[in-house]
């Protein structure tokens, strides 16, 4: 296995606020060709920031340190004519709530077309619609051709989600960042998603990350996973281990405090992780979770932890469960 | 009677388009007569996607909208019992102070100018014009105290607060009028999973406290499965199944509940419908709704509406579907 995409020692700091939102606050981690690496995180864990900063997307407010490397090709050295070449053909990303990501008056038949012409500005538009249609077939759109005349409100927020996926693997991205991208949609139709993606990684042999604030969808597809927490890495493993044997505390109240199928108020007590979330503006000396950690000590409130361990099976903790 | 509420064929649609270009018979049906029965001291749980009408259940429940066709008949704290209507303005005013409605995203349902204080006294200071003011601001306070804030709260804006806080606060409103029965709206769905838990306890607390009946709508079937006693499974505005909470866990019979359970990231089954889409009636039903995306569909689905019937004896489960044989 080769490695697609590297990230070092990212930061990314938004200073247009006061005090500056720290929002990554030094990430390294790699995805391997034909994996699904799945990131966990609650809002303002920085899990999107990381992702948004992975295709180059991030704006001039936010300022950013450490490397990223796509390919063999270090984002930063790269100028904005190069980058664009680079997303759509090597790295695409799907959104959540797919109709804020479309134009309302513009139908799916242009939308390919532009979105074609990026890369190659040659494409007419016979071809444009030939490609789209094997697109939207692609993604299980019954009636394609017809429906390339539509507008994107005259689609459910599923189908839409599906038009995306066709659009973001139109140029042949070999890498899709996926954040949250079935979020805003219904539980059956989630489930539909998933299932799409999984077979389109399959199939085209993608390398995919893909973010969720809920650990039980994130295990359904990844086969390792990153957990974030405060800006921060906390835990990284195999998605089995990482349910199974959790080294950081975080990890395991988070897999604890699901709903469990079956279970009731009248003889399950809820398991609960007490307080809120660290505040991105003021983070603390310490491990960001230690003001919840059942486990915390004095240590923990002045002092990060380092993130500890073999490449794959990592965790930032002083006082790390037990391996069983 | 044991009931608090019974509400029978509660019908309500919607005009599809507004405006110039309105197609004057084009409406959303979102609500297809539902009937459901509420008893004292019940959480009953609503579960179904967007479009299935369980907002619009709520929103009815508490008359913020009001309903084309179907009654709501109420046990009021007497021991009177009357039908809830939009016209019956001196029972409409003390129902709103016992039924109370929690909104799902807290922050657009406080008003970010207000301090605490003012959000959990206004509406009853309004109500009284001014009258006992001392004996609500108690009543607010412990309020307060109930929900897990600090008294030195009282003074603080919404935007000082985590979600988690603020939901503690949309409920601290509610508890002030000393509600019987409170409509949590997908209450916990904007919050972090990490908070969830918490406010998920807060509310059973608070129903053990008060001995609150408690409507408890999410799109989480197993949310929604351990709050609840008995639940109701909507699709396309019609009850699709009703059971207590454990019979329809252990045993889901509606094809749609099945598909519900199935679909949970929880379950680990991958979805085996590739591009089945939800639908949004717009014309009156002629047959079931979920008729299109069901895998036992035959003929006779689409052509006649099933009605809800009991299945097994005295489970206290009703399931509406032609598929499903009666025990």
């Amino acid at each position: 296995m080769s490695t697609v995409l590297s990230v070092e020692d990212l930061r990314v700091t938004f200073v247009s606020q006061k005090p500056p939102v720290q929002a990554v606050r030094g990430v390294s981690f790699h995805l391997e060709t034909g994996e699904c690496l799945g990131i966990v995180g609650e809002s303002g864990s920085g899990k999107s920031v990381t992702a948004w900063a992975s295709a180059g997307l991030l704006g001039a407010d936010a300022l950013r340190e450490g490397k990223i490397v796509l390919e063999g090709q270090d984002w930063a050295e790269l100028n904005p004519e190069q980058r664009r070449s680079l997303r759509g053909t090597r790295v695409a990303m799907i959104f959540q709530e797919p109709s804020r990501s479309f134009d309302p008056i513009v139908t799916l038949e242009k939308t390919f077309w532009e979105t074609l012409r990026v890369h190659r500005p040659e494409t007419t538009r016979e071809e444009a619609r030939t490609r789209a249609t094997a697109l939207l077939n692609e993604v299980h759109i019954a009636d394609a051709e017809s429906r390339l005349g539509s507008f994107p409100h005259q689609f459910s927020g599923g189908m839409l989600q599906r038009v995306m996926i066709a659009l973001a693997l139109a140029n042949d991205p070999q890498v899709l960042l996926c954040d949250e991208p079935t979020t805003a949609l219904d539980v059956t139709i989630q489930a539909q998603i998933l299932a799409l993606l999984n077979e389109l990684r399959r199939r085209r042999g993608l390398s995919m990350v893909f973010i969720s604030h809920d650990l039980e969808t994130v295990a359904q597809v990844a086969d390792r996973i990153l957990v974030f927490y405060g800006g921060l890495i906390l835990e990284e493993a195999p998605t089995d281990v990482l349910l199974s044997r959790p080294r950081q505390p975080y990890t395991r109240g988070l897999w604890d405090s699901r709903v469990k199928r079956g279970s009731h108020y009248s003889t399950t007590p809820l398991t609960l992780i007490g307080g809120s979330p660290p505040d991105p503006q003021r983070p603390e000396p310490g491990c960001p979770f230690a003001p919840r950690c059942p486990r915390s000590q004095d240590r923990c409130q002045t002092e990060l932890p380092p993130l500890e361990g073999a490449v794959g099976r990592r965790h930032r903790c002083w006082f790390p469960l037990e391996e069983p | 009677m044991n009931e608090l509420l019974e509400v029978t064929n509660l019908t309500k649609s919607f005009q599809l388009h507004a405006g110039l270009f309105a197609q004057a018979d084009q409406r959303v049906y979102a609500l297809g007569g539902v009937d459901l029965t509420l008893r004292t001291g019940e959480t009953y749980g609503l579960v179904g996607e967007s479009g299935s009408g369980k907002t619009t259940l709520a929103r009815t429940l508490v008359q913020l909208e009001a309903h084309e066709r179907g009654t709501i008949r109420y046990l009021s704290s007497d021991g009177s019992a009357w039908e809830v209507r939009r016209g019956d303005r001196r029972n409409l005013e003390r129902y709103r102070q016992e039924v109370r409605y929690v909104f799902q995203d807290p922050s657009s349902s406080l008003d970010p100018r207000m301090t605490v204080g003012d959000l959990l006294t206004i509406g009853a200071r309004q109500r009284t014009r001014g009258k006992d003011r001392a004996g609500l601001v108690a009543r607010a306070r412990e309020g307060l105290d109930h929900v897990g804030l600090r008294a030195s709260d009282w003074d603080r804006r919404p935007s000082e607060f985590s979600g988690g806080q603020r939901q503690r606060i949309a409920l601290a409103r509610a508890l002030v009028t000393r509600p019987r029965l409170l409509i949590c709206d997908e209450v916990v769905s904007a919050l972090d999973v990490s908070v969830r838990g918490q406010i998920l306890e807060l509310l059973l607390d608070l129903k053990n406290r008060f001995g609150l009946s408690m409507v408890f709508i999410a799109h989480d079937l197993d949310v929604v499965a351990y709050m609840a006693d008995r639940v109701g499974v909507l699709y396309g505005g019609r009850m699709m199944e009703e059971a207590p909470s454990r019979l329809l866990v252990e045993k889901p019979l509606h094809p749609y509940t099945k598909l519900l359970f199935d679909s949970a990231p929880g379950a680990g089954i991958r979805s085996r419908e590739t591009s089945a889409q939800k639908l949004t009636p717009t014309r009156a039903l002629t047959g079931c709704p979920f008729a299109p995306r069901c895998p036992l569909v035959i003929d006779r689905c689409r052509t006649e509406i099933p009605l809800p019937r009991a299945v097994g004896p005295q489970s206290g489960r009703l399931v509406a579907c032609h598929r499903v044989e009666a025990e």
